[in-house]
């Protein structure tokens, strides 16, 4: 077996087997695979099989026996990655689908997002599938080049003589074939093609098809290994007492009651809080209760959410950063017919995935195992070294599956991982940092509180001359540009500062004057992070609403209003039409009414239709929700329309609950009770159509959430004449109805 | 926002019963006893609904728990599938023996003195339980008790247990006037 | 110590008497397949089913549980109907992150096997208890009378 040749690597090495077959598997570039070797896989998912394993390219490995392992770059947290990836690349490989099985990849610059630069595997942004896309086809392409070749090399003919399909290699002009498990170790040994062909999109035949999950079956049978469910030998667990306002210190413990709850071990003070280390969760949860620690909060955030809403409201009477300026909005405020303008306000929220955050480390001095769920695990190890004091090389990160994310698990200031290194490092024995649901929902690195100013000036028809959007927000991206941070990637530059705020609202109509600017404040006291959609949520909100707010008050039908506004935009109008006419819109009767809304981002298109009426004690019965999507292609259209279902589900939690509230720096919420998650029987009928599209794939997985607030709202506005100018909704009185009344 | 709406919801309360007439001349032996009951410690779970209430602010329940067919929840969501024979979690889940609402007929939500009263003695609403052994359901049932010792987090009953049952025993001695 | 009985096996554990069940099935059992996600009953990632009721195991003293049949995800499949389920929710790719699916499988085998076409209202009555960030909730109740209608 080869490894000279510029196709490999230094980080290929070859290792004998007990057995005496022959893996060569990845190695170096921070560690072996990403599986837990005490959590081991079941089988169809890349488990040890009796067949000899080739690693062919860096991104995969043939067996003997054709079944094929992907690795993947990017994190799973529910999307679908570890299906759609594996798709993108076995279709560019003809491999047979039912052969193919794939896991998270090793922590590893070939394995970075090239949408960040190539910098980081980062799962974040919707940006997977449009990030990964060609660069997944190319390995797929390459590997299936490097079969053929291997092939024509053993059957001394020609390559192009030669063609594939579902994992065999036919040479058809002399009637015989080759699989591909029988092709993988010469095909190991074959250069790495530098640019295969590509196939025609006509021909996709795993592209494109709705697949089954890949995890679905691990996942209903208990048996799909997330980080909180990782145990190795000698394991301890612990939590972490914090203080009551962020960034506050602890001053002074008392651990004697703690250490004299049974079972617990160690009492150690990190920067974040008090650590309570124990056999198991329920004496760490006990002696935790038992601790006593007096906290410095001299230097603690005292962020009130009553406050933050007058301080911005008083921002949005200042010019901002400027965002967007197009024509001259002062001289078409002038000449107007009228000018008006709305401000908006939302709070902070939370994330609540459902898998707690959960770190494991076993760190031994000279090196490290680390196991999370993390869509951010190029971040995460680079604290995890700099606090462990190892090089990246020392400490091997297994990315595990996310019960959810959100956003909430790609925190490029790595907190929940640096806490657990903190822990690690004090105890140098292997540990599992819990977080129970009240750390999580008082653990800060909310969606940030944001207010909003909309203006519109209008000409005496009602057509929009000119369009002002003022934002005030945190940053939560600023922190990408910490001092710290920048020294710790040792090469490259981060993507220009645009791409990554994302502050752009996307604002898609036809109007000549446009000035949007932005307040990002920094509230370092106050952790705030991306969640999902990020500031599209609160942007597209005041944006979609006053539309409407404009359109009725000119008689005008929203949904031909917008039309009107979109004449150059072919995709976004084709959604549009798609989601009026899949509503039957505006021929509801019996006290229904619409509300519409679109938006195009993360190279995706979307329009969404929410059917409501409402009763006089503001009680909201939904009728039905309509999506339209165009996402380019789609890889696998069944976990596309799941995802817009999803978003569908996590944006009327937002809009009718979503609330973080802080009085004097302490939160005020603490687990589901107080901070409610929408249920089976408030959930209306949902679809979700699809329009076909071979363009480039675009981002699917925040899509369906922001337009929904705003096509809510305006349902409500059609319905009622009041108009939403903040949320939650459960502040403005209103509640959900039972979908299927007793 | 939300001390707001309570303190409006506890003043439309108060007016309710004005009307209703709770200020009105009853037995006095038994409006205190009549305080205790619409508490809703106990109101909670004497509901006329099909559904229990939790809360001081007496919000339907969530999870969309039912009263079922046996006052016991619906068929796989029963009140014990969360409900302990204790309160659990730092008693953030209430919890007693029999955790479960009072049958229909002795609902008892938006009732005056008079009513309740009536109801409350009424032995084909009540289980065929004469006064006596109202007293001793009073006295010694697990739910009831628990009312009186809710755990922390909830408000309490306006007397504790021990005065309840004095006020019971007048009442019932007598002769359970309304 | 406490016996208790989990998938047709006595287990014998010396944990506290207000250990949490869900914590002695996922430290001292190892079965990791019910999940915790709220510990106050509010989410019902850790339900099981205690003698064929669903259970919130997050909230079950362990001494509670003593004397009860205790049947966890991991051996849903010994039932006919918790195979079905498993099945549907593979077929309409029900899971996304999946957290909360142990939960929902084991509160949807429990209603299918009490009622065998349940309505919509029944479906909303005996699942509302279980939460899914992901907003799973419409392809549960598609799986749910998928397998009522075809197979049941």
């Amino acid at each position: 077996m080869s490894t000279s040749g510029y196709t490999r690597r230094q980080f290929l090495r070859v290792s004998a087997l007990a057995g005496g077959g022959l893996l060569v598997a990845c190695g170096g570039g921070g560690g072996g695979g990403g599986s837990n070797p005490n959590n081991p896989q079941p089988p169809g998912n890349g488990g040890p099989s009796d067949a000899e394993q080739f690693t062919v390219s860096e991104f995969m490995r043939i067996g003997s026996d054709g079944r094929i392992h992907i690795l993947v770059g990017a994190s799973e947290i529910g999307q679908g990655a570890l299906t759609s990836m594996p798709m993108i690349v076995a279709e560019e490989l003809d491999a047979d689908w039912d052969l193919v099985t794939a896991e998270h990849s090793p922590v590893a610059a070939r394995f970075n997002n090239p949408y960040f630069g190539g910098l980081l595997q980062f799962t974040v942004a919707s940006a997977t599938t449009r990030g990964y896309f060609d660069n997944q086809r190319q390995v797929g392409a390459a590997v299936r080049q490097m079969l053929v070749n291997a092939a024509a090399e053993r059957w001394e003919v020609p390559a192009d003589s030669l063609r594939t399909e579902r994992g065999v290699v036919y040479d058809d002009l002399n009637g015989r074939s080759a699989s591909y498990g029988e092709l993988a170790e010469s095909a190991a040994n074959q250069p790495v093609p530098s640019n295969p062909p590509l196939k025609d999109p006509a021909s996709y035949r795993i592209i494109g098809q709705s697949k089954q999950r890949k995890d679905a079956a691990e996942k209903v049978n208990g048996s799909h290994i997330y980080g909180i469910d990782v145990d190795i030998p000698d394991m301890l667990t612990a939590v972490i007492a914090r203080p009551p306002r962020f960034f506050g210190q602890a001053l002074s413990v008392d651990s004697n009651a703690a250490m004299a709850v049974p079972g617990v071990r160690e009492v150690h003070t990190i920067p974040s809080g008090v650590a309570v280390v124990a056999d198991d969760y329920w004496s760490a949860e006990k002696g935790r209760q038992a601790l006593e620690v007096s906290w410095n909060e001299l230097l603690a955030g005292r962020t009130d959410s009553n406050d933050t809403r007058g301080e911005y409201s008083f921002k949005l009477n200042l010019p901002g950063l400027p965002i967007r300026v197009d024509g001259l909005v002062p001289v078409a405020q002038l000449a107007a017919a009228e000018n008006r303008s709305a401000d908006y306000f939302f709070p902070f929220q939370a994330h609540a995935a459902m898998e707690p955050l959960n770190v494991t480390v076993d760190y031994t001095g000279s090196k490290a195992d680390i196991w999370t769920g993390s869509q951010s695990p190029t971040l995460d190890k680079t604290f995890a070294s700099l606090i462990l004091g190892l090089l990246p090389n020392q400490i091997t990160f297994h990315t595990m599956s996310s019960g959810g994310g959100f956003g909430r698990r790609g925190n490029p200031l790595a907190d929940y991982v640096r806490d657990a290194c903190h822990v690690a490092k004090a105890t140098q024995k292997p540990v599992k940092v819990m977080w129970t649901r009240e750390d999580d929902m008082k653990g800060g690195y909310y969606r940030p509180a944001a207010a909003v100013r909309v203006g519109a000036s209008m000409d005496n028809q009602g057509n929009i001359t000119a369009w002002t959007h003022r934002a005030v927000t945190q940053d939560v991206t600023a922190a990408l540009y910490a001092e710290e941070l920048l020294d710790t990637l040792a090469e490259g530059q981060l993507p220009p500062l645009k791409e990554l705020t994302d502050l752009e609202t996307g604002m898609p109509y036809d109007i000549d004057n446009v000035l949007m600017d932005a307040h990002l404040t920094l509230k370092p006291q106050m952790p705030s992070l991306w969640m999902r959609s990020v500031n599209k949520f609160t942007d597209v909100f005041a944006q979609e609403t006053f539309i409407d707010d404009i359109a009725v008050s000119y008689s005008r039908d929203p949904y031909q209003y917008r039309r009107g506004m979109l004449a150059g935009k072919p995709r976004l109008l084709a959604v549009l039409d798609a989601a009026a006419q899949a509503s039957n819109w505006g021929s509801t009767g019996g006290g229904r009414s619409q509300g519409i809304a679109v938006l195009n981002h993360w190279m995706s298109y979307v329009a969404q239709v929410v059917e409501l009426s409402v009763s006089d004690d503001k009680v909201i019965t939904l009728h039905r929700i309509v999506s339209a999507i165009d996402v380019g292609t789609a890889i696998n259209p069944d976990l596309v329309v799941a995802q817009v279902e999803s978003a569908v589900i996590f944006a009327l939690t937002s809009v009718f609950y979503g609330e973080i509230e802080l009085q004097d720096g302490v939160v005020q919420q603490s687990n589901f009770d107080d901070y409610k998650m929408l249920r089976m029987f408030q959930v209306p009928q949902i679809d979700t159509v699809v329009l076909p599209s071979n363009e480039s794939p675009g981002g699917v997985g925040e899509l369906g959430v922001p337009a929904l607030g705003p096509a809510l709202a305006n349902a409500i506005f059609a319905a009622t004449g009041e108009k939403i100018r903040e949320l939650p909704l459960k502040n403005l009185g209103y509640t959900l109805a039972e979908q299927h009344p007793a | 926002m939300l001390l707001l709406r309570n303190y409006w919801l506890g003043l439309s309360a108060a007016l309710a019963l004005l009307v209703s007439g709770g200020a009105l001349a009853q037995s006095p032996l038994f409006t205190p006893i009549y305080e205790v009951l619409t508490h809703p410690r106990c109101l909670n779970c004497h509901t006329l609904t099909d559904f229990p209430r939790q809360g001081d602010e007496r919000r339907r329940h969530d999870q969309l728990v039912m009263r079922g067919e046996d006052n016991h929840g619906a068929p796989t969501l029963q009140c014990s599938a969360c409900h302990q024979e204790q309160n659990v979690a730092e008693d953030k889940v209430p919890g007693a023996p029999h955790w479960g609402l009072a049958p229909l007929s002795m609902g008892w939500e938006g009732m005056g003195p008079r009513e309740l009263c009536t109801v409350l003695k009424d032995q084909s609403k009540n289980g065929g339980k004469d006064l006596q052994a109202l007293l001793k359901h009073m006295e010694e049932d697990p739910l009831v008790l628990w009312g009186f010792d809710p755990g922390e987090g909830r408000t309490l009953p306006p007397v504790d247990h021990t005065r309840f049952v004095e006020l019971l025993e007048q009442w019932v001695n007598a002769g359970g006037p309304c | 110590m406490f016996t208790i009985r989990v998938n047709g096996e006595d287990h014998t554990v010396d944990v506290p008497e207000d250990k949490p069940l869900l914590w002695v099935l996922r430290e001292d059992l190892k079965l990791t397949g019910s999940k915790y996600g709220c510990g106050q009953a509010l989410c019902g990632a850790c339900t099981v089913h205690v003698d064929d009721q669903p259970t919130r195991s997050c909230v079950m003293p362990i001494s509670a549980a003593e004397g009860h049949n205790i049947t966890t995800v991991e051996a849903i499949d010994q039932q006919q109907i918790g195979r079905l389920v498993q099945q549907a929710w593979q077929e309409l790719n029900v899971p996304q992150c999946g957290y909360c699916q142990s939960g929902q499988v084991m509160a949807a085998t429990a209603l299918l096997t009490e009622n065998r076409s349940p309505s919509d209202r029944d479906i909303d009555e005996a699942m509302s208890g279980n939460i899914c960030r992901c907003g799973t909730y419409a392809r549960i109740r598609k799986a749910i009378h998928k397998i009522a209608d075809e197979q049941l």
